[in-house]
């Protein structure tokens, strides 16, 4: 009887249908573990993370019941690779781990970059920039503290699961044993080590 | 255009009238609309059940996390035991407020009892959300997580959005949908 309302349900239902199974069909083949890129730094699909090193502490001072460190970092990253069609934007931030006497793991997000498909620059280069969050501890804890700088990226694909991959070029340094104030310049124990990317 | 329209609704009242009269093919009726809710309540509870978490779909309610999702974005969640850690993106709950949040985790502390203290930002965001927490809040615990962003829909969520802002097109809508599927003779 209703032939419109019957035929309109059924238009609707199977677009809705060919929509979902597409985007299904999407994911999967553009999964991690298909292409595969598990967050795993030998994969052709990650980014060749070349720098990753502090450059300078600017200072380390206590800020109430809490330290607070800032400092420069030299970042260098090509992330050309880690894009392919079924990627809308990847979220890059280099993340400080370290651990105090309270907290064995603390991890803090020191500087972030949105870098879009659409975007023609997907090359990191800065040399000295100044960290976009200051270290910050949850006690005046900070100093002489072990600090492990590392580079993840977050995978925000057009339609899939999101995913997230970290660099194996790690950043390491020790904060001094005293404050350092912004007026004389802290000498730092750099330890950065940079391991060879294997192909 | 209206000729039509006025026909299909003489045809839905005529429909009504007689299923009125036979009180078997009502009782049909209805139970086939009650078997489409139930099994719409059992993949809700279903999927609960399976994530772990009270809502495992959430639709995205502001820019905030621009580029990465858009408002009428929807995002599944998985609130699975294993910790939180840094720049994954969680979906939390503030006391005293409905409405629950999609951000990035910004800092994690964990003591040595393996409690996590987090602060979150949104992307799109210039500064992070303690402002947003209950006041004197500074940290959101492990419970304050409803689960963190999988995967996600484009666009799906506007439907949600626009009942929202338009509660009257809720009851139009599910009206209508019950008319038809009591009358639908092919069921």
């Amino acid at each position: 009887m209703h032939t419109v309302w019957v035929r309109l349900n059924a238009v609707v239902f199977f677009s809705l249908s060919v929509l979902l199974t597409l985007a299904l069909l999407a994911s999967f083949t553009s999964h991690p573990s298909i292409l595969g890129d598990n967050g795993n730094p030998s994969s052709p699909l990650s980014p060749s993370i070349k720098t990753l090193k502090l450059n300078s502490l600017r200072s380390l001072r206590p800020h109430g019941s809490v330290d607070r460190a800032l400092f420069s970092l030299d970042i260098s990253a090509d992330f050309n690779p880690a894009f392919h069609w079924n990627v809308k934007q990847l979220f890059v931030f280099i993340c400080a781990e370290f651990s105090t006497p309270s907290n064995p793991l603390n991890q803090v997000v020191l500087w972030d970059k949105i870098i879009e498909a659409k975007d023609v620059d997907k090359i990191i280069d800065e040399k000295n920039s100044i960290i976009k969050y200051s270290l910050i501890s949850q006690g005046t804890d900070l100093r002489g503290v072990d600090v492990t700088l590392k580079m993840y990226w977050d995978t925000m694909p057009i339609t899939s699961t999101m995913s997230m991959g970290v660099g194996d070029v790690v950043g390491k340094f020790t904060l001094p044993n005293d404050y350092v104030s912004k007026a004389e310049k802290g000498k730092v124990d750099d330890k950065t080590k940079r391991r060879k990317r294997k192909d | 255009m209206i000729a039509m329209l006025k026909d299909i609704v003489n045809k839905q009242i005529a429909e009504l009238k007689k299923l009125w009269d036979n009180k078997a093919e009502l009782l049909f009726q209805l139970l086939n609309l009650a078997m489409i809710v139930f099994s719409a309540l059992m993949i809700w509870k279903g999927l609960m059940f399976l994530t772990k978490s009270e809502s495992p779909v959430v639709v995205v309610l502001s820019g905030s996390m621009e580029p990465a999702f858009q408002r009428g974005d929807i995002l599944f969640l998985n609130n699975q035991e294993n910790p939180i850690r840094i720049g994954e993106i969680v979906v939390f709950k503030i006391k005293d407020r409905d409405i629950p949040i999609v951000h990035r985790v910004l800092k994690v502390h964990e003591n040595a009892e393996g409690e996590v203290e987090l602060l979150t930002k949104g992307d799109n965001n210039r500064i992070d959300d303690r402002s947003l927490y209950a006041p004197g809040q500074l940290w959101l615990k492990r419970e304050d997580i409803l689960g963190r962003a999988v995967g996600t829909l484009r666009y799906v969520g506007m439907v949600t959005i626009m009942l929202n802002d338009y509660p009257m097109l809720k009851y139009v809508l599910v009206g209508l949908m019950g008319l038809f599927v009591l009358t639908n003779k092919e069921g």
